[in-house]
């Protein structure tokens, strides 16, 4: 569980996050929603604390600040929108966590991490920077994984995929969440479809600040049904789901 | 009288040299026009620079070489420090380089300049030899350690994104850009030029100090020996400036609490 209390984030004089207080449960998929600029990312990029906020971040009943900050990106994975791959090959980049953490994945490890994240192990040997863009998304997120984090944080994950990897993507997330109970996931996201597909608590930001947070039940049946007449916030589910007013 | 009498055949020496130095100088300047390389100024100021400073040097020398004391020589050396921390700081644009560099130059010439002379490799009793050995110890530990630290940050800003993803499996700024190889790539761009010098030393390559030390009559073979460790000094005191350097410039280059780049 992560809870945020009163989170005020600033970046160069401007203000980008404005007293955000929302949780994210165990087990579910949260999904932070909301337009470009919105302070999505930002809100991800603090939970790892690559920005200095004011407020606070309580993971496991503990303030985020009070864990050293290697450790506790080692607990909350971060994969970021574009997939980043390390020099070498698949193996490699699944082995690289374990410079720091000195570990070496098994064979058994890694066919395992390479089948979560559905890619080939006939792909083991094969240069990352050769891969395709969702073949390095999947790697990305394998190398996350092979560090068993707590919490999964999940930044635009599919913007740089093609339809049919997004599906794929998403059915791996569904199918993560299933086989990890005490696994948290949280992706940020500007699709509203998507949020349907995959979410399970929903959090609406919008210019900085919680919109509304809910259930994916009481998001879709209460809030959007209820938000007619040209108000701001059919302006903005007009623009997420993509329908223009 | 400090300025040495000069002979019909020096002055017109001075005015060839002097007249070879300006056509260089008419041609360097030109493919910088040409090329846009915008260096012009810089050269004219360099060479300016350069000339005077080796003119005071000269008027100096005497009496820097009637100095004994170690105390005093290795006070030289300090200084030599202070300018080459103050040129390097013109250079990179980062926070407290200038400190950095006192602290990586001071580290790697000190270390050197002491083993050759404990060892008694350079007789501490003869600043003729230990003053300009030090100073090629300073030297070429400033331009070493520059080379290294421009090509850190510039792979660094090349590959941000790999490096925020190091930091985000839990690595340290420094495990980052060592197990990235940035740090091991730098170090040898930063020393290839040294490196080079020495592979083609006496093929293509003849180094000032032994050239000296033939002129004044010293056997090839010892001079051969002598140039060959000056050449180990220079190289061992710039891996030492550049690794002090590297390891204080990355501590620099990225935010305490939050270990992202701040450049």
């Amino acid at each position: 569980m992560i809870i945020i209390n009163e989170l005020d984030l600033v970046l160069d004089d401007k203000l980008i996050l404005n007293n955000i207080s929302c949780k994210f449960p165990v087990s579910q998929v949260s999904i932070i929603i909301g337009r470009s600029g919105a302070g999505k990312s930002s809100l991800l990029r603090s939970i790892i604390r690559l920005y200095k906020y004011s407020g606070n971040i309580i993971f496991e009943n503990n303030d985020i600040n009070d864990y050293e900050v290697n450790i506790l990106r080692k607990n909350i994975a971060y994969v970021g929108q574009i997939p980043i791959v390390f020099p070498g090959n698949v193996i490699d980049n699944l082995n690289f966590p374990g410079k720091k953490w000195n570990t070496v994945l098994t064979s058994d490890e890694i066919d395992r991490l390479l089948q979560i994240v559905g890619l080939s192990s006939n792909l083991k040997t094969q240069e990352a920077s050769n891969l395709s863009v969702g073949e390095k998304q999947r790697l990305h997120l394998a190398r996350a994984l092979s560090l068993k984090p707590k919490v999964l944080l999940l930044d635009e994950p599919s913007s740089a995929l093609d339809v049919i990897s997004k599906q794929n993507f998403e059915e791996l997330i569904i199918k993560l969440n299933e086989n990890n109970p005490e696994l948290t996931i949280i992706i940020v996201t500007h699709d509203l479809d998507q949020a349907r597909r995959i979410g399970e608590h929903l959090i609406l930001l919008e210019q900085g600040a919680v919109i509304t947070e809910s259930s994916k039940q009481d998001f879709f049946n209460k809030f959007i049904s209820g938000t007619k007449d040209g108000t701001m916030l059919e302006n903005i589910i007009s623009e997420l789901t993509g329908v223009k007013s | 009288m400090i300025l040495p009498s000069l002979t019909a055949e020096d002055i017109s020496l001075i005015l060839f040299q002097l007249l070879s130095s300006t056509i260089l100088l008419v041609i360097i300047l030109f493919i910088s026009k040409y090329k846009a390389l915008n260096i012009g100024n810089r050269i004219i100021t360099a060479g300016i620079r350069g000339f005077l400073q080796l003119l005071t040097l000269s008027l100096f020398l005497t009496y820097i070489f009637s100095i004994t004391s170690i105390v005093y020589q290795f006070l030289v050396l300090a200084f030599m420090i202070v300018f080459g921390a103050l040129t390097i700081s013109k250079r990179i644009d980062v926070d407290n380089i200038f400190w950095l560099e006192i602290k990586a130059l001071s580290v790697s010439v000190y270390v050197v300049m002491s083993i050759v002379t404990i060892i008694g490799a350079i007789p501490i009793s003869h600043p003729e030899i230990f003053i300009p050995i030090g100073g090629m110890a300073v030297g070429n530990a400033m331009n070493i350690s520059y080379l290294t630290l421009n090509s850190i940050k510039k792979e660094i800003d090349n590959r941000k994104d790999q490096i925020e993803a190091a930091l985000c499996l839990g690595f340290t700024p420094e495990l980052a850009i060592e197990e990235l190889q940035i740090l091991s790539t730098s170090l040898s761009t930063g020393v290839t030029p040294s490196m080079n010098n020495l592979r083609t030393l006496g093929l293509v390559f003849i180094p000032g100090l032994m050239t000296g030390l033939l002129i004044g009559g010293i056997n090839p073979v010892t001079a051969a020996i002598y140039q060959i460790m000056i050449f180990f000094v220079i190289i061992a005191g710039g891996l030492i400036a550049s690794i002090v350097a590297s390891k204080l410039f990355i501590d620099e280059l990225f935010d305490k609490e939050t270990q992202n780049y701040r450049y």
